[in-house]
């Protein structure tokens, strides 16, 4: 059957990669177990001798595996990134996903016949940005942000020649990606460059009366009656005063859902799709990609979407949005 | 993962039934079985700084403390702690052994309040991620005590969950039916009311058709 959209999958641990891979991935994404990938967690990620049997087992199936290396160095401080760069490489993975000048610059040096994809973390987001990281470090493809709406991507894809992976399926991300810091004000730490923007040491919850209340650092995010839903204790997640009333003022607990809207993100020329969530379970990710599975295969066969219910029960909130895609604010 | 699901309302029904000392001395058991098929999920928690993570099932009379890190993991049964673990959590047993076992998206548990956090996170998130890596089968792991008899003690015991199902199921329709029953008809007032509104309805449409009627007569219409 002709592959309508690469399905891109995430894997926070081994056994993640192995139900993605058996779930239907035409790709997995995965990073090591340090500040150098954007979901620095504790117990998450691999080593380099988990990353070579991920990849075996990956490439034993016809599926491809990516290493996320997308945080961006310290100064002076390279290392870790080069070396995580040379572990990706040495296990054989199919690509690199990066977003830093200097590791783009690296990689392309030592590892010519590596491809390189551009991270969201670059927010790579208008034609002469996506041109410049192609022609000047080979990146033969470009994580697009979660800022453009549908006639936004076909537009840029026209433009550069250069493969476009979206988001199709998890945290909205509305932040111009790789430049949020909110988070180091209150903990120290960023996604940007620690790869962790609520890190679990400094996220507690309280029980406050009938409310349950979640703090970062010293910092009150949100709290939440006995009814409602619980929401990730992340700054852009938290509920602010505005006009003395709190509300979410950044992002509601929503999850990002493109399933209607595979065959224009197609007709727009979009090359893959990318399932968000490495900190998320196994269970999620073999219900989200089986379920993309099940739609990607229908389409590609001109069969009608299959009604995929199972999503909202892994979706953040338990709701569901086009976010950007369709910007019906305008 | 699981093959089987755990038969959950057997383990509920035992669980609440043994005092906490014996469920104590059942746990260390157990976790010395988990420890022989698991070696690298407890040398993972076993590496860690000392952790205490207190877990309440809501629908057991018993709270649990693990205890993991600095070379140890041990599971303790208690009716209250007497130790504030750093981070409890709680939810259904159900939803508890579904997270134990991969079953369940924990993001997802906690959004919808399935589960609730609380306390300092640090060691429930390495928890969850470290238990992510493998694939514990619970059933697997207690009936393996019966030995080579262990297939018969699963089958067994998935057939005393269906029973136990199929009897919980028919105390809900007694139980419903025995509501329906006495659940009183609708007050004499309102039914009356509903009548009077009814009659009110059939007297504005019967008028009406009285009245298209005499206009057709007028005009010499018949149809």
């Amino acid at each position: 059957m002709k592959r309508y959209l690469e399905l891109v999958c995430p894997a926070g641990t081994p056994m993640a990669l192995r139900v993605a891979v058996d779930a239907g991935a035409d790709s997995v994404y995965c990073g090591f177990r340090d500040c150098t990938n954007a979901r620095n967690y504790p117990g998450l990620n691999f080593d380099p001798d988990e990353l070579r049997a991920g990849v075996a087992y990956a490439h034993a199936r016809g599926c491809r595996v990516f290493v996320a290396v997308n945080t961006f160095p310290r100064a002076g401080d390279l290392g870790p990134w080069q070396r995580a760069i040379d572990a990706a490489a040495d296990a054989a993975a199919d690509a690199v996903i990066l977003a830093d000048l200097g590791t783009l610059d690296y990689a392309g040096r030592h590892y010519p016949r590596l491809r390189r994809h551009l991270s969201v973390q670059a927010a790579a987001a208008s034609p002469l940005a996506i041109r410049f990281y192609a022609e000047t470090f080979g990146v033969s493809r470009v994580v697009l942000p979660r800022v453009l709406a549908v006639a936004e991507v076909a537009a840029l894809i026209g433009k550069t020649g250069v493969e476009a992976e979206v988001f199709a399926f998890g945290s909205l991300g509305t932040m111009v990606e790789g430049r949020c810091y909110l988070s180091s004000y209150m903990t120290g730490r960023s996604p940007s460059c620690d790869g962790v923007c609520a890190p679990a040491e400094q996220v507690s919850y309280r029980e406050e009366g009938n409310q349950l209340a979640s703090y970062l650092g010293d910092v009150l995010m949100n709290r939440v009656d006995a009814s409602e839903g619980a929401a990730y204790p992340t700054p852009c997640k938290g509920r602010f005063l505005v006009r003395g009333e709190p509300r979410y003022l950044f992002e509601e607990p929503t999850a990002l859902n493109v399933m209607p809207l595979l065959a224009e993100l197609k007709a727009a020329g979009v090359t893959a799709l990318k399932i968000e969530g490495r900190q998320r379970s196994r269970a999620y990710v073999g219900a989200v990609v089986a379920a993309f599975r099940r739609s990607l295969d229908a389409l590609a066969a001109g069969e009608p979407l299959p009604m995929e219910t199972a999503l909202r029960g892994v979706a953040e909130g338990g709701r569901e949005t086009f976010g950007a895609y369709q910007k019906g604010w305008r | 993962m699981a093959e089987l699901e755990f038969p959950i309302l057997l383990a509920g029904n035992i669980l609440s039934r043994l005092p906490a000392p014996v469920l104590t001395r059942a746990a260390a058991v157990l976790m010395r079985r988990l420890e022989r098929r698991h070696p690298r999920l407890f040398r993972a928690l076993s590496a860690q700084s000392q952790m205490m993570i207190g877990i309440e099932p809501s629908d057991l009379p018993h709270r649990f403390l693990l205890r993991f890190g600095g070379g140890a993991i041990n599971l303790t049964a208690a009716a209250h702690f007497t130790q504030a673990p750093t981070t409890t959590i709680k939810g259904r047993l159900a939803a508890l052994l579904a997270l134990l076992e991969g079953r369940l998206d924990s993001d997802a548990a906690f959004f919808s309040r399935e589960i609730t956090v609380i306390g300092n996170t640090a060691a429930i998130v390495m928890l969850r991620n470290t238990l992510e890596r493998d694939a514990v089968d619970l059933l697997a792991a207690i009936t393996a005590m019966f030995g080579p008899a262990a297939p018969v003690a699963q089958r067994m015991a998935l057939t005393l969950e269906r029973h136990i199902a199929s009897a919980h199921r028919r105390a809900e329709q007694r139980h419903d039916a025995f509501h329906a029953a006495r659940r009183e008809p609708a007050p004499l007032a309102t039914r009356c009311e509903r009548l009077e509104r009814e009659m009110q309805t059939l007297s504005g449409r019967l008028a009406r058709i009285e009245a298209q009627a005499r206009r057709r007569g007028q005009s010499g219409k018949v149809t």
